[in-house]
């Protein structure tokens, strides 16, 4: 009898335990829980649990519960009905659970309350959190893309070649100066025909080619977005351009390592070891460079096309979940995420850069701060646009089919032209069906 | 009084076996609500297009029906099924060359121990480290892989110009392994098979030989039978159980298999190259929020590996010696 007891007793404790991590935040004792979701970076997690231990003891009555994981944790979460309250998300996502109603519209509560402007913020970065004429988070850090360089690879250029000077990056420079640096740059230091040092590397990996068609004057996707653009002139030019630095300059790697992240960490080692001149990076890129090397570099800003200098923009923001049983208390604590003390946090630990305007020219835009031309990313985000045309949901993979064609550039095997046919050909399909199984982007 | 004695066994043992299913009971309960339901729900989500937020609707075949229609599964070559088949072709390979490192090392030889080490090391080495490490040796252009390559091609290059032959550059012919949509499978074969050679594969195989009877070695021997007879009529009978395990578990592993690999080193290209069924069941499933979609396939994969073991069980069953 006793064995049966002891087994009842074991059976309901495992029953109790189980129920109870599964329920979801409330309120508690009368205090408000606050679930609280970000991804599983290390830097990220130490700016956020520095910002909640603040924000606690500013609101006592309020106790907030991190939680971090990927986007797949998330998802389950919502699925699951134990949505968190608040959560850090891309672009992409936002749109994808705004279409979805599983996210809250904030425009309500920031035209109540009057002590929250989105004049405070970049636009482009607001522009970054709209989804159908509504915004639906509130941006906290992100970077546009320019150009990192090795100033003194520039030097030992210069000294080289006193008639064949090259300038270091700067506002008046255009693609074909980037070329020409770009080309001057690379070195066959063996002599066995292959460069060994390179001027620069195209990053096809993260959709970042873009910022050249934009520039070219040309677009990825119509305003409307039921169509891909990517066969006009000015779109299949940019592309050539990209291809010709490749395979006619022969001043970037032809085929490299193919996968996002990883090639990330590649171009950052191989600018590391002074392999790479010149890479059009994000300021995220700094967590591989700061202190890590042992030549002096810069940052500096894109080339001009045609079209003017156009960079690419990528943001994260803050969302409130529409099962959030307090949505007042966590548009409170939303703010307080994206407010310049926030920032200042997120900047401190060397996260992107805030989409607080005055945060960012604070930490940027003063003599002192190392690399010394910090401020061009300001003057990038002012020349920078959203991802528009990326859709990473909803065209059952034809997205990323699409944008894998590009990959056929760097490994010689297609055409620009034929690329950017069988790009638009494939990204229309995936629109086909956005539009007419999904009901639109 | 004997009717007595006999009554209490009894029902302590209906205690007992009550205690028993008791303490079972928050695993089988744990068992039903994490993977038995899950795998029903999935497959009632196999007739079903959910995109997760949005509430499931029942599509009946269609999925199924989609499938069959899924050019970028079928295709020749480079198709996510072709992709996972190709792969599998290394599983001969890997089982003959753990079996050669498992008679290799059973030898009573000094210092053994440390090479059974040394050869389990890469099935104990994380993953993803490994991976990293072997995107670097595949690099094209900065890889140790192919740096070793191009030396000895351009070795060759140099002895051939001089009896006139003019051998192209090593630049315009190297691989380009996982850039390569024709190298990227062969590259991650190669990766597979130096982490699956000294693996579990070779440990069973070692427990195997140990089991053969020295008394067979001997009288083959005293008969004249020399070392690769005595390799063939005893050790790889004795040992065809093994094989025959290896075998299926491979072939089941084969099939939900290429998924880090392809997650790690190259997201699934270039251009679908190295995208395996299991890979893409996650890409529809997270990335594309696809989820009645990537349930059908994960069904489909699971009729196969079914049918595929049946099969093996049937008809392989009859080459394996039981002694």
């Amino acid at each position: 009898m006793k064995w049966l007891i002891f087994s009842l007793i074991f059976v309901l404790l495992g029953g109790m335990v189980f129920a109870f991590s599964t329920c979801r935040s409330a309120s508690a004792g009368g205090r408000v829980e606050i679930t609280l979701f970000c991804w599983p970076f290390a830097t990220l997690i130490k700016v956020n649990r520095e910002r909640i231990a603040i924000y606690e003891k500013e609101h006592p009555h309020v106790k907030i519960r991190l939680v971090s994981g990927d986007e797949e944790k998330y998802l389950t979460m919502v699925t699951g009905g134990v949505a968190p309250d608040i959560a850090v998300s891309g672009p992409s996502e936002m749109h994808y659970y705004a279409r979805r109603n599983a996210i809250l519209p904030l425009d309500d509560f920031i035209e109540k309350d009057k002590s929250f402007s989105t004049d405070d913020f970049f636009p482009v970065a607001i522009e970054t959190m709209r989804y159908r004429g509504k915004i639906y988070g509130l941006p906290d850090n992100g970077s546009p893309v320019a150009l990192i360089y090795n100033k003194e690879m520039f030097d030992r250029y210069n000294k080289a070649h006193p008639e064949d000077r090259i300038d270091y990056p700067n506002d008046s420079w255009t693609w074909d100066d980037f070329r020409h640096a770009a080309k001057a740059l690379t070195k066959d230091l063996d002599g066995d025909g292959q460069p060994d040092v390179y001027g620069t590397i195209i990053d096809f990996y993260r959709n970042r080619f873009p910022i050249a068609v934009w520039s070219f004057g040309g677009e990825v996707i119509s305003k409307d977005k039921r169509r891909c653009l990517m066969d006009s002139p000015q779109a299949i030019a940019a592309v050539r351009m990209l291809r010709d630095i490749i395979w006619v300059d022969k001043s970037a790697p032809s085929a490299f390592t193919q996968f996002a992240g990883v090639s990330e960490q590649s171009h950052t080692t191989l600018f590391r070891e002074e392999r790479v001149a010149m890479i059009m990076s994000t300021r995220y890129l700094y967590d591989g460079l700061l202190g890590k090397t042992q030549f002096e570099w810069d940052v500096g800003p894109l080339p001009k096309g045609p079209a003017g200098q156009v960079s690419l923009y990528i943001a994260d923001g803050w969302i409130i979940s529409s099962q959030s049983l307090h949505p007042d208390e966590v548009w409170k604590l939303a703010k307080f995420l994206v407010s310049p003390l926030s920032a200042e946090i997120g900047m401190r630990n060397g996260r992107g850069i805030s989409c607080t305007k005055a945060i960012a020219k604070k930490f940027l835009c003063h003599p002192g701060v190392k690399p010394p031309h910090e401020c061009v990313w300001i003057d990038m985000i002012n020349v920078s646009r959203p991802k528009d045309f990326e859709f990473r949901f909803g065209m059952g993979g034809y997205f990323s089919k699409a944008m894998n064609q590009m990959y056929f550039i760097p490994r010689g095997q297609k055409t620009p032209e034929q690329v950017c046919k069988d790009l638009t050909a494939i990204f229309n399909k995936g629109l086909k069906i956005l539009w007419e199984e999904e009901g639109g982007w | 009084m004997a009717k007595k004695k006999e009554s209490v066994p009894t029902t302590w043992r209906k205690h007992a076996a009550l205690a028993g299913y008791l303490f079972i009971l928050p695993n089988v309960l744990g068992f039903l609500a994490f993977t038995s339901l899950p795998v029903l729900a999935s497959l009632l989500l196999s007739f079903s297009k959910w995109d997760l937020l949005s509430p499931p609707r029942w599509v009946w075949f269609k999925n199924y029906i989609a499938l069959f229609h899924d050019t970028d599964f079928w295709r020749v070559p480079n198709g996510y099924f072709y992709n996972t088949v190709f792969m599998m072709m290394a599983i001969p390979v890997s089982i003959m060359l753990s079996l050669f490192l498992a008679v290799i090392l059973n030898q009573k030889l000094p210092g053994m121990i440390l090479y059974r080490t040394l050869f389990f090391l890469p099935s104990i080495t994380a993953g993803i480290g490994t991976m990293i490490l072997w995107m670097w040796l595949l690099n094209p252009q900065f890889g140790l892989i192919n740096l070793i390559l191009g030396n000895i091609y351009n070795a060759f290059a140099w002895l051939a110009s001089g009896v006139g032959w003019h051998w192209a550059a090593w630049e315009s012919i190297r691989p380009l392994w996982l850039s390569d949509e024709n190298w990227a499978k062969p590259a991650l074969i190669l990766m597979g098979l130096w982490g699956s050679m000294g693996g579990m594969n070779m440990i069973l195989y070692l427990a195997a030989l140990q089991g053969v009877p020295q008394e067979l070695y001997e009288s083959a021997k005293i008969d004249g039978a020399n070392a690769w007879q005595r390799f063939w009529k005893i050790t790889w009978p004795m040992v065809s159980p093994t094989t025959f395990f290896i075998f299926v578990m491979a072939i089941i592993g084969g099939f939900q298999g290429g998924f880090m690999a392809a997650q790690v080193m190259t997201g699934g290209g270039p251009n679908g190259a190295t995208t395996t069924i299991s890979f893409y069941i996650y890409e529809n499933a997270y990335l594309w929020f696809r989820m009645g979609y990537a349930s059908s396939i994960a069904w489909f994969l699971f009729g196969i590996v079914l049918i595929l073991t049946l099969f093996n069980w049937k008809f392989s069953q009859k080459l394996v010696f039981y002694g």
